[in-house]
């Protein structure tokens, strides 16, 4: 079963909407990123467009991170500099590091760690390039650059059949005795990290691989390019340390607990993670934060004592299972029991699967977002707002640990002139509610804001109620038109399966979206009032000639 | 925040040192003293006014009870029950307080909320992945003193179910405005203290009905009053909702039982400048045209 050409589109300020992300599939048709959605449409019709929603990427990325730290404990993204690297369309991390110092003999090495990880990341539905060096900077030319193209095509194959089984993993492990110049010196300069500017000024003066920087004069190059060429080429080539920024809290807002032997008791449980609970409140009242966003692991063991001959020998040995519950809080709290309530709500949603062949073997507790305890009041007279905050603030934290973040969201309305894209829901919790993103998402917030002119008639207007339904039907449900008047308006319609009279048509309303929008919409909607009563909210598709049902005034 | 009121003792003989009154006073008494028994659950005996002058004179106290249950009935698709419901449901969003909206099917449109006057800032949606979550989540927001108004859609709700939600809603004081099919509702004893049968009219019905011209942008309702506890059901009246989420109520209520309140005579003239009011501009082109 295979994918369809797939776009990811962000607007630009000067070039309108854009394309951040193709898929291998679209990337056949000659597609690539920056280029103006216009274009792509033009090349693919069929695509498949979807809003690029890069807070969306960081979200999976973190979670990924949080849970990889199964393998190490030791776990951050990559550091990202001011200016985007060559090489890369989107200015947000992609990769995530591991440091896996004295720990690949635990998986019987490298090779079988680096199998495991892969697995591991195959299960969760990516498809990682690894590669593991003693530097970050080597590591990262390797696994970004060596199978590019390798990867690039098997990505094709499986979007086309959907099976991941025939592709090779891409892995690359730079053993320490190997010649540095095999592995790094044919890859591009691009593989280095570095900025776009610097790219050019080099391509310009012939030199596309690493081999070939090497051999210039480095005093040369300290004069002509930047501090940021040397220090690029020292972390690749020469090892230089660079830290891994974790992701995870600082020790003392982590605390694990390994267990002598793996319970598979619930009770044990509970009672470890209550104790680790009000441990961290603790912690977190001498300096004076609260919990945004807490993360429990649980690690998992067969219920079988591992034999070391047998992972020496089995290549199928069971990937370490950790189970991960987070949960996110409207406002910042430091009360253990409330914590532990939410915690224990989804506990239970994990253990009622009935009992497992997975034991706990350890369990740790992590807040991984804190935010300061003290609550601005943003208006000297909004008391109401205060007085009803916390009982709000606890409705939603327990709301969202059961149904999910995503099912307990707050409308936002978007300037867009196309109905279906003039809002959006935003889930309430998880967020710092002062604006500040987390450490590691920070960078994000470096991208300019854009303000876009105030555009007449797009918000909406406590005025004109009857403008839009109350219900919008998504997609769209195609309609039976029986009839139409001289001026496009409808006469008579089939709905739900019964010929009815249109008593009376308002409209039409053009909605037209801008060529730079991709795939152009032609509208003209109609509100139209059945003999029956009822009130729809109706489109032509002027491309198509064809009705369209979008909202009902219920 | 007003005190609780204190649980009638149902042993103490009932109070005799007033004045010996006419059976009607009689009547009217003990009817009070019967539904304070009833709602004696609820945090405030506060009523929460539908902001339409004809509909409160309907019911009793005027308003819908905090802490109630109220139902919608829709006769078909698009008749416009989730309107009046967040008409209702603005008035309940007082002092700061919450709307939650249950959404399981994703389908309420924000920029018609905020064309209804709704502050977006205090509108929480649950969009459910099922039927057990729905309950659930509708039980815990309903007990939250910080909610005003809940309006979810539902269909036929187990008796016990039902009785769940009755006392989160007494115990968090909001208002519960479900939107049902009438059939759906019909086939089933309604847990809801008001229950009002919606039907859209069409321009021309009502425009012949009221004797004028159609207006483009007022949007005419029958309802009617298929339950109501403490008060008398039956009632239909027609009340008009125009572009500026404002009720337009007609001067020519068919009511067919007597009201609680007030005498025809009021209801009538109240209603006649309430219409006005609304409409100031096209009521004197008219009346000059």
């Amino acid at each position: 079963m295979g994918i369809g050409p797939i776009l990811l589109h962000s607007r630009d300020a000067r070039r309108g909407r854009v394309v951040t992300a193709a898929n291998a599939t679209a990337r056949a048709f000659g597609i690539v990123p920056q280029m103006q959605l216009s274009q792509a449409s033009m090349l693919c019709a069929e695509a498949q467009l979807v809003e690029h929603d890069p807070q969306a990427d960081i979200e999976s990325l973190c979670s990924l991170a949080e849970s990889s730290q199964c393998f190490s404990p030791i776990v951050g993204l990559e550091q990202l500099d001011f200016q985007p690297w060559a090489g890369r369309s989107l200015h947000q991390p992609q990769s995530i590091l591991l440091d896996i110092t004295g720990i690949s003999p635990l998986f019987g090495g490298d090779t079988k760690l680096a199998t495991t990880v892969h697995r591991w990341v195959a299960d969760q539905g990516y498809w990682a390039s690894i590669a593991i060096a003693n530097s970050i900077g080597t590591a990262w030319a390797l696994a970004n650059y060596t199978h590019r193209s390798q990867i690039a095509l098997d990505l094709a194959e499986i979007e086309r059949t959907g099976n991941t089984q025939s592709a090779q993993p891409a892995i690359t492990i730079f053993e320490p005795e190997e010649a540095v110049g095999t592995a790094i010196y044919p890859l591009p300069i691009e593989a280095l990290r570095l900025e776009q500017a610097t790219v050019t000024k080099l391509h310009r003066l012939g030199i596309r691989k690493i081999g070939q920087l090497v051999e210039l004069p480095r005093a040369g190059l300290a004069s002509r390019f930047n501090e940021q060429l040397l220090q690029r080429m020292d972390q690749a080539l020469h090892n230089q340390y660079e830290p891994i920024l974790t992701l995870h809290a600082s020790p003392e807002l982590a605390i694990e607990e390994c267990l002598e032997h793996p319970t598979p008791l619930r009770t044990t449980i509970d009672s470890i993670v209550t104790v680790q609970v009000h441990r961290l409140t603790r912690a977190l009242n001498e300096i004076g934060h609260g919990v945004v966003r807490l993360v429990c692991r649980i690690e998992m063991e067969l219920n079988a004592i591992p034999i070391e001959s047998d992972i020496e020998n089995q290549n199928g040995q069971p990937p370490p299972i950790a189970r991960v519950f987070q949960i996110g809080l409207f406002q910042p709290s430091n009360e253990p029991e409330h914590l532990l309530w939410l915690l224990t709500g989804q506990l239970d949603a994990h253990y009622a699967k009935g009992p497992s062949h997975y034991w706990a073997r350890s369990i740790s507790v992590q807040a991984t977002l804190t935010a300061p305890l003290t609550w601005q009041q943003s208006d000297l007279f909004d008391r109401h707002s205060v007085l009803h905050r916390s009982a709000i603030a606890k409705l939603v934290d327990s709301l969202s640990a059961r149904m999910g973040r995503t099912a307990v969201v707050a409308p936002s309305i978007q300037r867009d002139p196309q109905p279906e894209l003039a809002y959006s829901w935003r889930p309430l919790t998880g967020w710092r509610q002062d604006g500040k993103s987390q450490e590691t998402k920070r960078k994000l917030a470096r991208a300019p804001k854009r303000n876009f002119a105030v555009q007449q008639g797009m918000e909406p207007n406590s005025d004109e109620l009857w403008r839009r339904p109350m219900r919008l039907l998504h997609p769209p449900k195609p309609m039976e038109m029986q009839k139409v008047d001289g001026n496009g308006a409808p006469l008579r319609l089939v709905y739900q399966g019964s010929p009815l009279a249109v008593v009376r048509a308002t409209g039409p309303e053009r909605i037209d979206t801008g060529w730079w929008q991709g795939a152009t919409q032609q509208r003209d909607y109609f509100r139209i009032e059945l003999s029956t009563g009822s009130w729809l909210w109706m489109y032509r598709d002027r491309r198509e000639q064809k009705w369209y049902l979008h909202g009902e005034f219920d | 925040m007003k005190p609780y009121l204190p649980l009638p003792n149902p042993n103490l003989p009932l109070p005799t040192e007033q004045p010996e009154s006419s059976a009607f006073q009689k009547l009217e008494q003990l009817t009070r003293q019967i539904r304070d028994m009833e709602t004696a659950g609820r945090p405030t005996q506060e009523r929460i006014s539908s902001g339409c002058s004809t509909m409160d004179r309907h019911l009793p106290h005027g308003g819908y009870a905090r802490g109630s249950m109220l139902e919608l009935l829709r006769s078909g698709p698009g008749s416009g029950v989730a309107s009046i419901g967040l008409m209702i449901a603005r008035q309940a969003m007082v002092e700061g307080k919450y709307l939650v909206v249950v959404d399981a099917q994703r389908q309420f449109y924000p920029p018609a909320l905020k064309s209804l006057g709704i502050p977006l800032e205090r509108v929480i949606a649950l969009q459910p992945a099922n039927h057990a979550d729905a309950i659930w989540g509708l039980a815990q927001v309903l007990r939250c003193s910080a909610v005003g108004a809940v309006i979810a859609e539902v269909g036929a709700l187990e008796d016990r179910v039902a009785r769940k939600l009755q006392l989160a809603a007494e115990q968090g004081g909001g208002l519960g405005i479900f939107l049902r099919d009438a059939r759906s509702a019909r086939a089933q004893p309604s847990w809801a203290d008001v229950q009002w049968l919606v039907r859209s009219s069409t321009q021309e019905r009502i425009a012949h009905h009221l004797e004028m011209q159609p207006q483009d942008d007022i949007r005419w309702f029958h309802l009617e009053l298929a339950r109501c506890s403490g008060g008398r059901t039956g009632a239909r009246l027609t009340v008009g909702l125009n572009g500026h989420s404002q009720w337009v109520a007609e001067s020519r209520s068919d009511t067919t039982l007597p009201t609680t309140q007030g005498t025809r005579h009021e209801h009538a003239s109240a209603l006649h400048l309430a219409a006005q009011l609304a409409q100031p501009t096209r009521r004197s082109r008219e009346i000059a045209g």
